[in-house]
């Protein structure tokens, strides 16, 4: 009945990307998916308690993505319960406050958890919030943001939601190369099944013949 | 001494009755009476000074009898529902001494100022972590501990102040009042001291919950809007008196205006707005909330998150099972909505509105079921929404305005009535649960040994006999065996069976609404039961109750069903008979809905 509409529904996309939005308390996370989303900003923001939730559709080369967006609460306290929002995250956008040393050092944190909840197959991505501030009120230079990246090996941006600075490139970003991923490992899957029709030759045996 | 205002009114304290009233909506029929009760209202608030303030269980059934709280009254009414009389003592803000036991971890005592200490008890010795500098405050034995003082005072040196900071900033802050630096600080500070005097940690939404009491004490109209301040017209005598009969604004600024001034005269205009404030808050908190704050790991907000995904499969299970089925789980909706208490998934004349309820009942289960009711309010369009929008659509769940706040409070209470009361109690214990280690695996065992709504035999007895159509009388027959033995349904099984047996007069036909809300319960317990004796009459009565449940599993839960109905051991083609009917009568009802 109601649940039919929902398969039409289905049916306009491509892929349903859900992502996370991860990163201390004040860091910008809502601006950031506000800015993203709406394409708005306000600077007076109200406190995300729990989870919230946003959409959006964007259009990768010929396919249609869905981008399921979640904002989680960003306060210590509320991490018992969002553990159960790294279930089926496919990608994890980790924000800190480029003005806020704090936020900075509580990346590796975040990356622990990640480690402890998320599947590890995960694409993450490192933002540096509010970039547009006054050079004398930052107090994480890019260059530090650049370096923790490259340590944890993931892709990296500074934005500002504020001042609409590379906010759609992070997303685009990690949503294409998550698109990417499930693209190869539908091919993969797809290539091993038909591997296993022939008999006992495995990904591996066909390693060594090349 | 609050205790008056706890219980619900005494018939015999009133001519009023104390049966819930008509809502506020019904304009046409109380008319006359509603302004003879909102006139009685304004001549006893606010009370003159140095007069006796009026008895809270006065002033709380009048607002029954209405329906609603008048708003420009808010700010007299709620002190008094929350705190008792000695909302209007004045010196409340010096030497409550069990304030500063309090600081020494004993337990409150029995004067105004005890209700600011710690509530919860067990977190009562604040003596390291947040509440570092407490000792400051304490002063020592000549200068007696002030509340109001402790809040000017209060050091700003929380572990994570900086949160406290941004979400003082961040509260409210589309209306002005919120806008004021002013008020921004006095946020933070009464946050601040709440969290030291209670030993716990600042956790977000707290700040939600204390903004209504901002906008209620130092806005105005009751916090109806936050500008247009008018100039306080000090020294005007009571013009709210007696002024019933006008309806509408004229009687809401005159009723407000005084309200104001005379606060401004009882207490110093810079301490008493934020005492007030700080002491409704907290007892507000105690109130509904319970320990849920104290719990630095939300411990006590899963247990909640099990037993509600238990209550919506009881009354909703549809739209329960459509909701697990993708991946929403209540740990995904429910925190704001249970720890800010709505606050903010709401705009503030609504807020205010819902929560004049909440005072009016005091009843910590009301939210509960409130939630509940906002999800059947919204089950279609839950049902409709694609997997992919269905977040979004249910995090941003609304409602708006003082006619929804009443038609969703009834159901909220309907709701609860139709709930077996078994539930009730297991619901209102875990707010309650101390939040030490060994308190909280005791609840988490205790609810993971339940793995559905269940029902005491006394329950299951009169939902039988209530679908079979026999009056409250035929119940209490059994009510006096049955009451002496609360166990589960399964337990008594042949009991139950036995009481089956009585011929299945058809009984009068229910709302198809009522019967699917409760039938859909009663099934749960009963159904097994049922299953187990296999009786013909047995199989008639179970249709007839498992109303909507049967079209959602037919739906949705197949397989679920193939669980019940194994453990049931139904014989095989009535199983399958009753599932087609199930169907058939679901598709109608999903019809309606």
């Amino acid at each position: 009945m109601a649940n039919r509409g929902k398969q039409g529904a289905q049916s306009k996309y491509d892929h349903l990307i859900k992502l996370l939005l991860i990163g201390d308390s004040g860091v910008g996370k809502s601006c950031l998916l506000l800015r993203y989303s709406e394409d708005s900003f306000t600077p007076s923001f109200i406190t995300t308690i729990g989870i919230d939730f946003k959409i959006k559709s964007l259009p990768l080369e010929d396919k249609k993505l869905k981008l399921q967006i979640w904002d989680t609460a960003g306060q210590e306290r509320f991490r018992t319960i969002t553990t159960a929002y790294y279930r089926g995250a496919m990608g994890i956008l980790l924000v800190y406050d480029v003005t806020d040393e704090r936020s900075f050092a509580n990346v590796k944190n975040w990356m622990r958890q990640i480690e402890q909840h998320a599947s590890e197959s995960v694409n993450k991505i490192l933002i540096g919030n509010k970039c547009d501030v006054d050079p004398a009120d930052r107090r994480v230079s890019l260059e530090q943001g650049r370096k923790l990246a490259e340590e944890y090996r993931i892709k990296f941006f500074e934005t500002s939601a504020k001042e609409n600075v590379n906010v759609d490139e992070a997303f685009y970003t990690v949503a294409r190369d998550i698109a990417l991923r499930i693209d190869n490992e539908v091919d993969l899957t797809a290539s091993g099944k038909n591997v296993k029709i022939g008999p006992g030759v495995g990904p591996a045996g066909g390693k060594e013949c090349c | 001494m609050q205790a008056p205002s706890l219980n619900p009114p005494s018939p015999a304290s009133t001519s009023v009755s104390s049966s819930t009233p008509p809502p506020h909506s019904d304009a046409n029929a109380g008319t006359r009476g509603e302004q003879d009760t909102e006139a009685l209202l304004r001549r006893a608030l606010p009370p003159h000074r140095g007069a006796p303030p009026p008895s809270p269980l006065l002033v709380r059934t009048l607002c029954q009898q209405l329906g609603s709280i008048p708003p420009d009254l808010r700010r007299d009414i709620w002190p008094l529902l929350l705190l008792g009389p000695d909302a209007y003592d004045a010196d409340v803000a010096t030497a409550p001494s069990a304030i500063v036991q309090g600081f020494s971890g004993k337990e409150e005592g029995a004067t105004a100022g005890a209700k600011v200490g710690p509530h919860c008890g067990n977190k009562s010795s604040p003596v390291d972590g947040p509440s570092r500098g407490l000792e400051a405050l304490c002063g020592d034995d000549a200068k007696p501990f002030s509340l109001a003082q402790a809040i000017e005072d209060v050091p700003l040196d929380l572990p994570n102040q900086r949160v406290v900071e941004i979400d003082a900033l961040r509260t409210r802050s589309e209306l002005p009042l919120f806008k004021s630096p002013g008020t921004q600080a006095m946020i933070e500070r009464v946050l601040t001291l709440y969290c030291k005097l209670q030993g716990i940690s600042y956790k977000q939404g707290l700040n939600e919950v204390l903004a209504p009491f901002v906008q209620v004490v130092m806005g105005r109209e009751g916090g109806c809007d936050g500008e247009g301040r008018r100039p306080d017209r000090l020294g005007e005598g009571r013009k709210g008196e007696g002024v019933g009969e006008e309806a509408g604004g004229a009687l809401q600024e005159d009723g407000e205006g005084d309200g104001g001034d005379r606060r401004g005269q009882g207490c110093p205009p810079s301490a008493a707005p934020s005492l007030l404030i700080y002491r409704c808050f907290a007892r507000f908190l105690h109130l509904l909330l319970g320990n849920l704050y104290s719990d630095e790991d939300f411990h006590l907000l899963q247990a909640l998150f099990l037993l509600f995904r238990l209550l919506l499969l009881y009354h909703c299970p549809r739209l329960s099972l459509r909701l697990d089925a993708c991946g929403l789980p209540p740990e995904l909706y429910l925190t704001p909505w249970v720890l800010t208490l709505l606050a903010r998934s709401l705009d503030m004349p609504t807020t205010l509105a819902l929560w004049d309820h909440y005072l009016l009942e005091q009843d910590p289960l009301l939210h509960h079921f409130l939630l509940l009711a906002l999800l059947r309010r919204h089950r279609a369009s839950l049902l409709a929404a694609p997997v992919d929008l269905l977040p979004e659509t249910l995090a941003s769940l609304s409602f708006s305005g003082t006619a929804h706040v009443a038609s969703l409070v009834a159901e909220a209470k309907a709701l609860r009535a139709q709930t077996p009361d078994s539930y009730c109690r297991r619901l209102a214990r875990v707010s309650r649960t101390n939040v030490d280690a060994a308190s909280l695996s005791a609840l988490l065992l205790d609810l993971n040994a339940v793995p559905t709504v269940t029902l005491t035999a006394q329950e299951a007895l009169e939902g039988v006999l209530d679908v079979l159509g026999y009056g409250e009388e035929e119940e209490e027959g059994g009510e006096e065996e049955e009451e002496e033995e609360r166990t589960k349904v399964e337990e008594n099984r042949e009991e139950e069976g036995g009481e089956r047996k009585v011929p299945p007069a058809k009984p009068p036909r229910r709302s198809r609404e009522e019967e699917g809300e409760r039938g859909d319960g009663g099934g749960r317990g009963e159904g097994r039961a049922a299953r187990g004796e296999g009786g013909e009459c047995g199989r008639g009565l179970h249709d007839e109750i498992e109303g909507e449940r049967g079209a959602d599993r037919a739906e949705e839960g197949g397989s679920r069903r193939q669980e019940r109905e194994e453990v049931g051991q139904h014989p095989d083609g009535e199983g399958r008979r009753r599932r087609s009917e199930e169907e058939e009568e679901g598709e109608g009802r999903e019809g309606e809905g």
